[in-house]
């Protein structure tokens, strides 16, 4: 699935992880969730709550590259705003398997009915996955997620819109 | 090093999180589970759940508190559960909605409403005009007064509970602070805040929606705190200190002021004025907010740890500025007290015109071109030791 075009969309910032050096530390997803988020969030109206949301978000996200990305190469997050709308556009090195992977989850979260798929996930039986996060962000959040993959082979970006407060522009 | 903490209070038969709990694996959450497993066996009725100062969780941890849910669920069925989340901290207040479907037992309280008692009322947009005339009448003392509390250019400041924000605008122009941040509780009132230093092109006031008794500020930021006309709304004050404490930086000050409604006077017909204002202290009572609290203000901040105390006490009138001023203050206050306040204790039509006449009689005070009329506040300050 290829993501929206960003319309009228804003770079805000960019970070450039070194995938070894990012996944040697779990605490680097808050440290680094948390800097964005705040640094984003300064010019909005409540700054603090957008920066909650936002560092939930970021996290979330985070910790699914964590675990989901092949060896070497570059994490990069970017934050984009349009209006009140944030966009997260996460690049990860990937692997075939690891590509499989995003696509199953995003492909999931467009199955059906995303409050109901996010319930079940974290109310049934199964252990849940990490990927749950990314369903939370769709069913809490209403988070249009999408996977654009017209990078090269060994890339994939994962686009993240949502809007965190009502009245955030 | 545990970036957060978890222990159970038997006073409240509550299990209380704080920080932030970010874990890679549940089994980093054996000292959550520890605190469950004694809570479960020393509690009956209700067990509850306090994440209001839980600044951040990721799902890995929420997965846990589902599955303690769960647990109290399946062992013990009869027990119901209250899980307590602040609409400040964004993310729980989205998170917990889900777990009510676990169980009818279970239910998720915005701890923010029942905290408050009174604050429905003064909350509402409608109060907005007659704070801002309040202010303008307080601040021809206050420009002079808060310098002697150790208020200077410069500085970084925090005005919590800031209402509509104009009191933190004055503060902008007057002490041009390094720093500014004004919180409040009232998304009307900050709304308005926004709106007002909007229009007058000033950026540097930060306006936050915020919990005065669980700030998401962090610790010994600021040099002056101020919190106006406010611990007198809430019924527990001492909350409220212990957060302003927190936020001022040692050798900072921290800045209240308060009312004795009570001692409001005004001459001629000052015996009707008198009772009236009595019925006034009596009324905030009975919504758990103390209007007499003004010269409580020194025990008040002793007891949360402040040492050299400042304090003063002024008298606003009718001779400051426009008497109409004075005169739409009064009127504002019988529409909330005697039209509002006074209603929904169930008072009776006979108490409420009398409790009215003593609001006319004061205006009228204030109005006579030989009347005076007074409204006392008590201004207070303490030092947060070096």
């Amino acid at each position: 699935m290829n993501a929206t075009p960003p319309s009228q969309t804003a770079p805000l910032i960019r970070v450039d992880l070194t995938a070894a050096d990012f996944a040697a530390n779990w605490q680097q997803c808050d440290r680094v969730a948390n800097y964005l988020a705040r640094t984003v969030s300064s010019d909005r109206p409540d700054t603090f709550l957008h920066a909650n949301l936002l560092s939930t978000a970021l996290n979330e996200l985070f910790e699914i590259a964590f675990v989901q990305h092949r060896d070497g190469g570059k994490i990069i997050c970017e934050l984009l705003r349009s209006g009140p709308a944030d966009r997260v556009q996460l690049t990860i090195p990937v692997e075939a398997a690891h590509r499989a992977y995003y696509r199953k989850q995003v492909d999931y979260i467009h199955s059906g009915d995303v409050s109901q798929l996010y319930a079940t996930a974290l109310l049934g039986e199964a252990d849940p996955d990490t990927a749950i996060g990314l369903l939370e962000l769709a069913a809490d959040y209403g988070a249009v997620i999408t996977l654009d993959e017209s990078l090269d082979d060994s890339h994939l970006r994962l686009v993240v819109e949502m809007q965190l407060t009502a009245n955030a522009a | 090093m545990s970036t957060y903490t978890v222990r159970f209070e038997d006073n409240n038969q509550e299990i209380i999180f704080a920080g932030v709990m970010r874990p890679r694996q549940t089994k980093e959450l054996d000292d959550v589970r520890d605190v469950f497993e004694s809570a479960l066996t020393r509690v009956s009725g209700t067990l509850n759940f306090n994440f209001k100062r839980l600044l951040k969780a990721n799902n890995v941890a929420f997965q846990e508190m589902v599955s303690l849910f769960n647990a109290v669920s399946k062992r013990r069925p009869e027990l119901k559960v209250r899980v307590i989340v602040s609409s400040v901290v964004g993310w729980a207040a989205r998170k917990f909605k889900i777990v009510g479907a676990i169980s009818p037992n279970i239910q998720v309280e915005q701890y923010d409403q029942t905290f408050y008692p009174g604050q429905g009322v003064l909350e509402n947009g409608s109060f907005i005009s007659i704070l801002r005339t309040q202010t303008k009448m307080t601040w021809r003392h206050e420009r002079n007064i808060l310098p002697r509390h150790g208020l200077a250019e410069g500085k970084e400041v925090a005005d919590i509970c800031c209402g509509i924000g104009d009191f933190a605008l004055l503060l902008h122009k007057e002490f041009k602070p390094k720093r500014l941040v004004a919180v409040d509780h009232a998304k009307p009132s900050l709304q308005y805040a926004r709106k007002v230093a909007e229009e007058f092109g000033i950026k540097e006031v930060e306006y936050i929606y915020g919990d005065a008794s669980a700030l998401l500020l962090e610790s010994n930021q600021f040099d002056f705190v101020t919190c106006r006309h406010s611990l007198q709304v809430f019924n527990k004050p001492e909350l409220i200190l212990k957060e302003l404490f927190r936020i001022c930086k040692p050798g900072g000050r921290v800045y209240i002021s308060n009312e004795k409604n009570s001692q409001c006077l005004g001459e001629p017909r000052a015996a009707s004025i008198a009772w009236t204002y009595e019925e006034v202290a009596r009324l905030w009572s009975h919504f758990e907010m103390d209007i007499e609290l003004g010269p409580k203000s020194r025990r008040y901040l002793l007891d949360a740890g402040f040492d050299d105390i400042r304090m003063e006490s002024i008298m606003v009138t009718n001779m400051d500025g426009d008497p109409k001023d004075f005169a739409d203050v009064i009127q504002a206050w019988e529409d909330v007290y005697a039209g509002e306040m006074a209603v929904k204790r169930g008072d009776t039509p006979e108490f409420i015109s009398r409790f009215r006449q003593g609001f006319q009689d004061h205006i009228a005070a204030a109005l006579h071109p030989k009347g005076y009329a007074g409204w006392p506040i008590w201004i207070a300050s303490g030092r947060k030791p070096l």
